[in-house]
């Protein structure tokens, strides 16, 4: 999985100019915590009928609702400012962040996560660097890369991509697989039963969680009658539960 | 003997064409067990195919209907691939519409003329929702007395198709084409009751954010079984938050659980939604010999099921009701039995308690045909087979099914799945006025535990003036007392109606651990309500934690009598030994009345109570952290221990799971 398959593409996004009661106003309507600042290079893309079915936005940096109240609050502190500005008319490349920390829309989605994780952010912006400017043969050199924003991956498209991941909107019945020693031989032939009986499969997920092999696969089976497969299963003597009274039971130990 | 039925408001709905939703001798849902039913009702002389006194005719849904639910490109695709003639063909066009309609996934494959069939069957129960609607075909109102007050619609009941998509066996949701139809031809306020095994999500999904609609699914937790949804905590979106109501059971529940679940909820919620119409699905893959799920219910449950579900109607929506089949996959042994006692309890028709002898001897050996493979298909499940035999009774022989080894443990996390549904979606006088059957500890009422110091004295009155003339205000009403008053006709924001807010009122004044202040008009009207009971499970195991909840009629608002009211009922000094707490849902809120905005009615709520000294508390509690307006309000009395309140200041912020889920 990577990142432009999980990652925000309808944007909202603000200019460096704008004022920050705009910003606020934005974030309130949608129910956002982040706006891309960016500039919006129409004025170059009319000179590239090539790329004139896509605006090209030019990242500036990310404006967070935190970045929002500090200014609130620090405005009501400055008052003997020379400037006096409340707020609101404050501009938003005043307070932005640079958002020096990007990912690429091929950045694989694990990776993704773990820069979230680390750092301890929300939100990244995703990024695509293009060579944009004048390309005229004596400015060669002024030539420039620059980052084009293509999408935003926040934490909640990570919870979206996980409940994908564990078909939480396909209707289906959740297998469990024990695996001895890791050995992955169980799930391999349970899923070939599955195509043998023409039982979707919706979601796999045979992770270690605490020690490096995974000792259990959970599978999600789009079916509302499993018993063809259990059936076979048992023939086959692999363990699955689903329900039974044992683990059940096991749980109240 | 038909002297006395030709008067019997009840009507069942079969046409043999329904029989063709057969997808082969090979799959679980088999027509036949239709025609086992029909059989057993005409043996028992319960129903009769050819008279017109106790059925009625159906149509097919129109293209238009199904359109209300399901997608052009849906019921086109289901038109092409279930075509004459078409239906083997394979080529790489069909299974691409297979798959991306939900054919191809083994439960649900394409059938001959399945787009006639299933319009068939939507129309059976859409015809039997606007029989008891008298809604008619041109658009005119049938008058109450034509109408049938009960329709059965056995084939009916698919619950789990989407709006694009077959699944778990279901085509077109002939569930949601009929109350979708409804919706739209009146203004009725309709409640779905899905007793299936599976959760009904098709029927959810259809009206997630419509708060005409109530669905109610009870249903085997989804932590394994199909479809994996029904939690608790799907209750609605946007409008329609705190329509959706699901209840999880534990697998291996068994009837008195069953039984003490649909008892201590349905009637409270039935209540608080006030609905036209009760619209139920009687899945019954819910009995214990079912191949396909692990609930532990035999026909004992099942039957208390289907009683009150018809008390129900007649007690709240005059009896409209229409029921519909569903799952059932003991084709034989259960499903015949299960509807039979769906249609003799509709139509008020005994049933002889022995199954007649040449019926037995007709389906015996076709259940023993499959006898083999149901067992095995137990085993598989997880399940101990527990009986062998062809049932001879209506009834199920309670030997027959041995006690599951943690009955205890699954009846007390069924509990819990209550109170937390209770919790989450009754607004608190309605709770106030059902108490659960939890057992209360055996303290005195809070009438002699507030009057500790001086018992004497009687139940304080006043007089408060009003610019609409004189109230009198009681504290500790007696159910007596109550009985001789009326309610005002603006007193409707938790029962909808003044007569059932009186009821829950009675309800709530015949408890001992609660307190009810009231205030009327010198003619006996009541105005107004303040309500003290015992905090529900959420705050289980903290002592002395009260919820405040108040009411005031909507033609008496602005004058005052809510501020006094409330203070009135919280002069007592005894009550500084307690800890008092109020929530605001912003969905229970009158603000159409008031005018206000959402915003405006929570700040009016936090000042009504800050004049008792109630303060706004950030709380976990789920209904409350739901949504921004809602707001929940906290008074510690002065002589709380300082450990008991820090234990309820911790509860208020505790994980949103109830203690020992």
């Amino acid at each position: 999985m990577i990142v432009s398959e999980v990652m925000t593409t309808k944007l909202v996004t603000v200019a460096p100019d704008d004022t920050l009661s705009h910003a606020a106003n934005l974030l309130r309507q949608y129910q956002f915590h982040h706006l891309p600042v960016v500039r919006d290079s129409s004025a170059i893309e009319a000179f590239e009928p090539n790329h004139s079915s896509r605006r090209t936005l030019l990242l500036e940096g990310l404006l967070t609702s935190h970045d929002i109240e500090l200014a609130a609050s620090s405005g009501t502190l400055s008052l003997s400012d020379v400037l006096q500005q409340p707020w609101q008319e404050r501009r938003v490349i005043e307070v932005m962040n640079r958002a020096s920390i990007r990912v690429s829309p091929n950045t694989s989605v694990a990776a993704a996560a773990q820069i979230l994780v680390e750092r301890g952010l929300n939100c990244l912006p995703v990024v695509e660097y293009e060579r944009i400017g004048q390309t005229s043969e004596e400015q060669g050199n002024e030539e420039e890369t620059q980052a084009v924003l293509v999408g935003l991956l926040t934490r909640s498209d990570l919870l979206m991509a996980l409940a994908r991941s564990l078909g939480a909107f396909e209707p289906g019945m959740q297998l469990i697989l024990p695996l001895p020693l890791g050995d992955l031989t169980p799930l391999a032939r349970t899923l070939l039963l599955a195509a043998e009986l023409h039982i979707h499969v919706r979601s796999v997920i045979a992770a270690p969680l605490h020690i490096v092999i995974p000792l259990e696969a959970t599978v999600r089976l789009g079916t509302i009658n499993p018993t063809p497969l259990l059936a076979r299963l048992q023939e086959e003597h692999i363990q699955y539960s689903f329900a039974d009274l044992q683990r059940e039971e096991d749980k109240y130990v | 003997m038909s002297e006395g039925k030709s008067d019997s408001r009840a009507r069942l709905i079969f046409d043999p064409d329904e029989l063709d939703y057969n997808f082969g001798s090979e799959h679980p849902l088999q027509p036949r067990r239709i025609v086992a039913l029909i059989d057993l009702l005409e043996t028992c002389g319960l129903w009769h195919s050819t008279a017109e006194y106790n059925s009625l005719p159906l149509r097919a849904a129109t293209v238009e209907e199904l359109s209300l639910v399901h997608s052009h490109d849906y019921i086109a695709a289901v038109q092409t691939l279930g075509a004459s003639g078409e239906v083997e063909r394979q080529d790489s066009e069909r299974v691409q519409l297979a798959m991306k309609y939900g054919f191809a996934e083994g439960d649900t494959p394409v059938l001959p003329r399945m787009h006639e069939v299933c319009a068939h069957i939507a129309g059976g129960s859409l015809v039997a929702l606007n029989a008891v609607m008298g809604l008619s075909d041109d658009d005119t109102i049938i008058p109450e007395a034509e109408r049938p007050l009960h329709v059965f619609h056995p084939a009916g009941g698919l619950h789990h198709a989407w709006a694009e998509r077959a699944s778990g066996f279901c085509i077109y949701n002939d569930i949601s084409v009929a109350i979708a139809s409804a919706l739209r031809a009146s203004e009725a306020k309709i409640l779905y009751i899905d007793f299936d095994a599976h959760h009904g999500d098709g029927v959810q999904r259809s009206f997630y954010d419509e708060p005409r609609v109530m669905t109610v699914s009870l249903h085997e937790t989804g932590r394994y079984l199909f479809p994996g949804t029904g939690e608790v905590l799907e209750m609605g979106n946007g409008l329609g938050r705190g329509y959706s109501v699901n209840v999880p059971l534990e697998p291996f529940t068994e009837d008195d659980s069953y039984i003490e679940v649909i008892d201590s909820l349905l009637s409270p919620l039935v209540l608080s939604f006030a609905p036209d119409v009760i619209v139920t699905q009687h899945g019954c893959d819910t009995h214990a010999w079912d191949p396909l799920t692990h609930l532990s219910l035999t026909i004992r449950g099942i039957q208390a099921q289907i009683r009150l579900a018809h008390q129900l109607a007649h007690s709240y929506c005059q009896g409209r009701w229409v029921a519909l089949g569903g799952g059932g996959y003991d084709l034989y042994r259960v499903v015949p039995r299960a509807w039979s006692i769906v249609w003799a309890e509709m139509s008020e028709q005994t049933l002889p308690r022995q199954l007649p002898a040449e019926w037995v001897n007709r389906w015996l050996p076709v259940w023993s045909k499959v006898k083999e493979q149901e067992e095995e298909a137990q085993k598989v499940m997880g399940k101990v087979p527990v009986s062998t035999h062809f049932p001879t009774l209506f009834e199920d022989r309670p030997e027959e099914f041995p006690a599951q080894p943690r009955r205890w443990a699954i009846s007390s996390t069924n509990r819990h799945t209550v109170a937390l549904v209770r919790h989450l979606v009754l607004p608190s006088s309605i709770r106030h006025a059902f108490p659960s059957t939890r057992h209360h500890s055996p303290l005195a009422g809070l009438f002699d535990l507030l009057h500790i110091h001086g018992a004497a004295t009687p139940s304080p009155s006043k007089t408060l003036e009003t610019p609409a003339g004189p109230l009198l205000l009681r504290d500790f009403c007696p159910p007596s007392m109550v009985e001789r008053l009326t309610a005002d006709n603006g007193l409707h924001a938790f029962a909808r109606l003044p007569e059932r807010e009186h009821q829950l009122l009675l309800n709530i004044a015949k408890r001992p651990d609660c307190a009810l202040a009231l205030a009327h008009t010198p003619a006996g009207e009541i105005v107004g309500e303040v309500t003290i009971a015992p905090g529900d499970e959420w705050w289980e195991g903290l002592e002395n934690v009260y919820e405040v909840a108040i009411e005031v009629s909507s033609n008496w608002r602005r004058m005052g009598v809510a501020r006094d009211l409330l203070a009135f009922a919280l002069e007592l000094d005894a009550l500084e030994d307690m800890i008092l707490f109020a929530i605001g849902l912003s969905w229970h809120w009158d603000t159409e009345d008031l005018g206000l905005n959402v915003y405006r009615y929570r700040e009016l709520i936090s000042r009504l109570f800050a004049t008792q000294g109630f303060v706004e508390y950030p709380t976990t509690e789920p209904n409350v952290s739901m949504e921004p307006a809602n707001v929940l309000l906290a008074r510690v009395g002065k002589r709380v221990d300082q450990q008991v309140a820090s234990r309820f200041y911790n509860r208020m912020l505790s994980s949103p799971n109830l203690p020992g889920l």
